[in-house]
């Protein structure tokens, strides 16, 4: 499922205007964002939780010409699926 | 930081956000990952913008696997976002970058490298500075050396009423030595010291303050009449010349008034009886009579049967003893004596 039918499946749903529920997502993409660049967790019950992880920064090493590079930490956002949507899936 | 927002908080979040209600932003966080997760159960695919792509790796599997979308990602790394990777040369070693395990490269605070020190030291107002202290544990005196004077990193916790001052100096070999300042010690030696003044002057000034107090507790011995007082109970103080006693008062000398100090009251016991009181008070024995006439409410009819520790009221002279002759009033009470004890009699015989 793309993005376009994502959203009027969402619409017909909630009844909201296709204006309103892209509004809504924007906003909600923002709140996870900005939640996360905290480091906080977005627990979601029955679905699950979108957790933030830094990484320090490392140094890695081509192995083909030997030179090694220093990257910057960064964080990264990861999803944990939850029990209740893997049980959804097995069926 | 490393805490959890759960789904009510997002709710207010998003009707905050937007202006809706908290039902209709209820609704709509539902439906969304309602949707997401019917997608993946049929189509195994989902992909949202703003949110990321959800997808399970193949059709038989179970887990799900998250790719953020860019936009989000880069919102989310931000703070990192001005980093980019550095290709090292070949003298930089790993220990020269990693600083030692107890740094956490999370903690905003990094211990700053030493050719920034002069920067910062720069940075700080003269005041603030540490003033060199004189009565301060001092473990190095090589603060004051020009090379390590730029080492020095003042870290400045401001008090209300104490300034800490916590310096790290470090010399060539990169030993660290602390200095503490501190400024509570005249404080406590100037308690000690007015405590233990104040100790001197009560010891020297005791004699006078044991004068003051028992000064309170003298009673004024006069010789001149003393006005009774109602609300008094206690002993006549004294007799005025205690040789004017009965022999000395035989002949027809008038009674000076003077003699007499009007007590209130009086305490009868085992060895004080009326006639005590009216010899002490009055200077003549026989005047025991008047006495028991004034309390004849409380006392019994039989003046010899009287409780030890009543209280009786001496009456003034004057209400009883008519004129200045000392030996006519004496008669005079001997009388009444004499009457009493008829008195007496007669009641005895005729029960």
């Amino acid at each position: 499922m793309d993005n376009m039918n994502f959203l009027s499946r969402l619409s017909e749903r909630t009844g909201l205007p296709a204006a309103e529920t892209e509004k809504m997502v924007n906003a909600l993409s923002a709140i996870i964002a900005e939640k996360c660049s905290a480091l906080d967790c977005v627990a979601i019950p029955s679905f699950g939780t979108f957790i933030p992880q830094k990484h320090d920064e490392t140094i890695i090493t081509d192995h083909t010409t030997g030179s090694r590079l220093l990257l910057p930490p960064e964080i990264v956002l990861t999803f944990k699926q939850s029990a209740s949507l893997r049980k959804k899936l097995e069926k | 930081m490393n805490n959890t927002i759960t789904l009510p908080h997002l709710i207010e979040s998003i009707a905050k956000e937007t202006g809706v209600t908290s039902e209709t932003a209820e609704k709509f966080v539902s439906e969304f990952f309602d949707i997401i997760t019917e997608s993946l159960c049929i189509d195994k695919t989902v992909s949202i913008d703003g949110i990321g792509q959800f997808l399970c790796l193949d059709k038989n599997s179970i887990s799900i696997q998250y790719i953020p979308d860019k936009k989000i990602a880069a919102t989310i790394n931000e703070p990192f976002a001005a980093f980019e990777p550095v290709e090292l040369a070949d003298d930089v070693t790993d220990e020269t970058l990693c600083p030692t395990s107890e740094q956490d490269t999370d903690d905003v605070k990094t211990m700053p490298e030493i050719e920034n020190v002069k920067t910062n030291e720069a940075s700080i107002p003269k005041e603030d500075l540490p003033e060199k202290p004189s009565d301060s544990d001092v473990i190095s005196d090589d603060r004051n050396t020009p090379e390590l004077q730029h080492n020095i990193q003042p870290d400045i916790d401001l008090k209300q009423d104490n300034i800490y001052i916590n310096q790290k100096t470090y010399n060539d070999d990169d030993t660290g030595n602390i200095i503490y300042h501190t400024r509570g010690w005249p404080i406590v030696i100037g308690v000690i010291v007015g405590f233990i003044t104040g100790a001197i002057i009560g010891f020297l000034m005791h004699d006078s303050i044991n004068e003051m107090i028992t000064r309170k507790d003298v009673q004024p011995q006069d010789s001149s009449i003393t006005k009774p007082s109602d609300a008094i109970d206690t002993v006549a103080v004294i007799l005025v010349n205690p040789t004017d006693t009965i022999s000395n008062a035989i002949d027809s000398t008038p009674i000076p008034s003077d003699n007499y100090i009007q007590a209130t009251y009086d305490t009868v016991s085992t060895n004080r009886f009326l006639a005590t009181m009216a010899r002490e008070h009055y200077g003549v024995m026989e005047f025991w009579i008047y006495i028991f006439e004034e309390n004849k409410d409380i006392l019994p009819s039989n003046p010899n049967r009287i409780t030890p520790g009543t209280r009786v009221l001496i009456p003034q002279i004057d209400k009883y003893v008519k004129g200045t002759d000392l030996n006519k009033a004496r008669s005079d009470a001997q009388k009444r004596i004499l009457e009493l004890e008829q008195e007496l009699r007669e009641n005895h015989n005729s029960r």
